[in-house]
């Protein structure tokens, strides 16, 4: 179960989420959409404890504990993973490198090299990304759709039991939308993981049905609905009769 | 590195590689000479290291390491004629006490087609830093560049290697191993052989 209640959080004095509440039960997959600028990017950060953003009160309660505040390698060791928007590159450090780090870090046997290339390779195949990508600096000269490719190769690697997928679908185009679509129903399917999928268009839910879609505006949720919510958002907007301009659902 | 000018191919090239270098270096190139200087240092210590170039040369260096002591570290480039391209690269991390780096290059009146950069960065962990980069330029036909940044490492860094399950130490780790070296050549990688004794 992972649980958000009344978090409110503030950048640079700024209130962006107010009063913020979330349940979603093991093995779900849930949508938020919400217009630019809303707070669907920084719901994401906060969860996974980015420095940048103040917190004044809330939980969020994974498996039991609650994580709120704990350094970010922690909750990342929790079983959650963050593939933000726009994924950065880090010069001088390859991909191979921080997956061998983070797999240490995970568990003090050593690690199955074999098992790890065929993973690795399997991975690759079905993101249709060339393997060399795994020897590369992460992120480095990458295209924005390599970006998320690779990003969902560590997670094919580490096996998070919980994803938080921000706007995976920016940058890639429609073909890429499917591969990374079917890339991660599989990896639904196979770990019965959790999703939190954040949003902007209708087109990536076609391919990975959400069990519940929700409205974020004003800083809260202001409409959960199933993927039929999505449809309505995209025929007429978020400014629409689902919302009003303050955010309030009718 | 840029070398539209320079035919490396054609150079007498040179490399030097020094590991806890403590003394001080001085090199006058020939023409048509290229010569690249990597220097890993555990442990600054206060050497002067000068080169200089007359006609269609190259020089890099590459000088990176620890300040753990209170250092000075001279490094003068002196382009005396035509074609020469000077590269320094240095980079600083600073652990303990105040290390000075003065990185002058010269290049002489009524010369041209020289190329120099000097590129400077340095991250403070419980020591400080002071970069001096100076260019002396007599001539308006040069190309010159010069950075100098100090600072911590990176936050969204840290963060993204954190969001993998990666301690913040062993991120720290990773970032302080890939700016010291991202410079230097395998071949001079595995002289250093970074990670057992020098490990932090
Ligand atoms: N680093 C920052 N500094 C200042 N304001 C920021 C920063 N990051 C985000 N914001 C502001 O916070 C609000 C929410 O941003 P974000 O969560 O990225 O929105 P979304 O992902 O829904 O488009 C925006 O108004 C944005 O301008
Ligand atoms: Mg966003």
């Amino acid at each position: 179960m992972f649980k958000v209640n009344n978090l409110t959080a503030y950048i640079e004095n700024k209130k962006i989420l107010d009063e913020f509440s979330l349940d979603i039960n093991d093995g779900e997959v849930h949508a938020i959409m919400g217009k630019n600028g809303i707070g669907k990017s920084t719901l994401c950060k906060i969860i996974l404890n980015d420095p940048h953003y103040e917190v004044k009160r809330g939980s969020i309660i994974y498996n039991g504990k609650d994580i709120l505040g704990k350094p970010t390698y922690e909750i990342a060791k929790e079983g959650i993973m963050l593939i933000s928007q726009n994924p950065i590159s880090i010069e001088g450090v390859t991909n191979m490198e921080v997956l061998r780090t983070a797999l240490r870090e995970k568990s003090s046997e050593n690690i199955n090299i074999f098992k790890f290339n065929k993973e690795m390779e399997d991975a690759c195949k079905k993101l249709e990304l060339d393997p060399k990508f795994i020897h590369k600096e992460v992120n480095v000269g990458a295209s924005g759709g390599e970006r998320k490719k690779v990003e969902l190769l560590h997670a094919a690697i580490l096996k998070p039991s919980m994803l938080i997928l921000d706007e995976i679908d920016s940058g890639l185009d429609v073909d890429a939308i499917k591969v990374v679509a079917n890339f991660i129903n599989d990896y639904h399917k196979e770990t019965g993981c959790t999703i939190l999928i954040v949003t902007h268009h209708k087109q990536l839910l076609d391919y990975i049905k959400p069990n519940y879609v929700h409205i974020l505006s004003g800083g809260k949720i202001v409409k959960t609905g199933d993927y039929h919510l999505a449809e309505e958002i995209e025929s007429s907007g978020f400014r629409s009769n689902i919302i009003d301009e303050d955010g309030k659902s009718e | 590195m840029k070398m539209e000018k320079v035919n490396k191919i054609l150079m007498d090239k040179k490399v030097v590689n020094l590991i806890d270098n403590d003394e001080s270096l001085e090199y006058v190139l020939n023409d048509n000479e290229m010569l690249i200087i990597n220097i890993f240092n555990n442990s600054f210590k206060s050497v002067d290291i000068k080169t200089t170039q007359n006609n269609n040369s190259y020089v890099v260096i590459n000088f990176s390491g620890f300040a753990r002591s209170d250092t000075t570290i001279n490094i003068n480039g002196n382009v005396l004629g035509n074609n020469n391209h000077y590269i320094l690269n240095f980079r600083a991390i600073a652990l303990e006490n105040h290390g000075t780096v003065n990185a002058k290059v010269s290049v002489n009146e009524n010369t041209k087609d020289n190329e120099v950069v000097e590129d400077l960065k340095g991250i403070l962990e419980d020591g400080t830093l002071n970069f001096m980069p100076i260019l002396e330029i007599d001539t308006s036909e040069v190309k010159a560049e010069h950075y100098a940044t100090i600072g911590h490492y990176p936050l969204e860094e840290l963060f993204y290697l954190q969001t993998k399950g990666i301690s913040k130490e062993e991120a720290i780790k990773i970032l302080k191993k890939s700016f010291l070296f991202n410079l230097f050549d395998k071949e001079f990688l595995k002289q250093i052989n970074y990670g057992k004794e020098q490990d932090e």
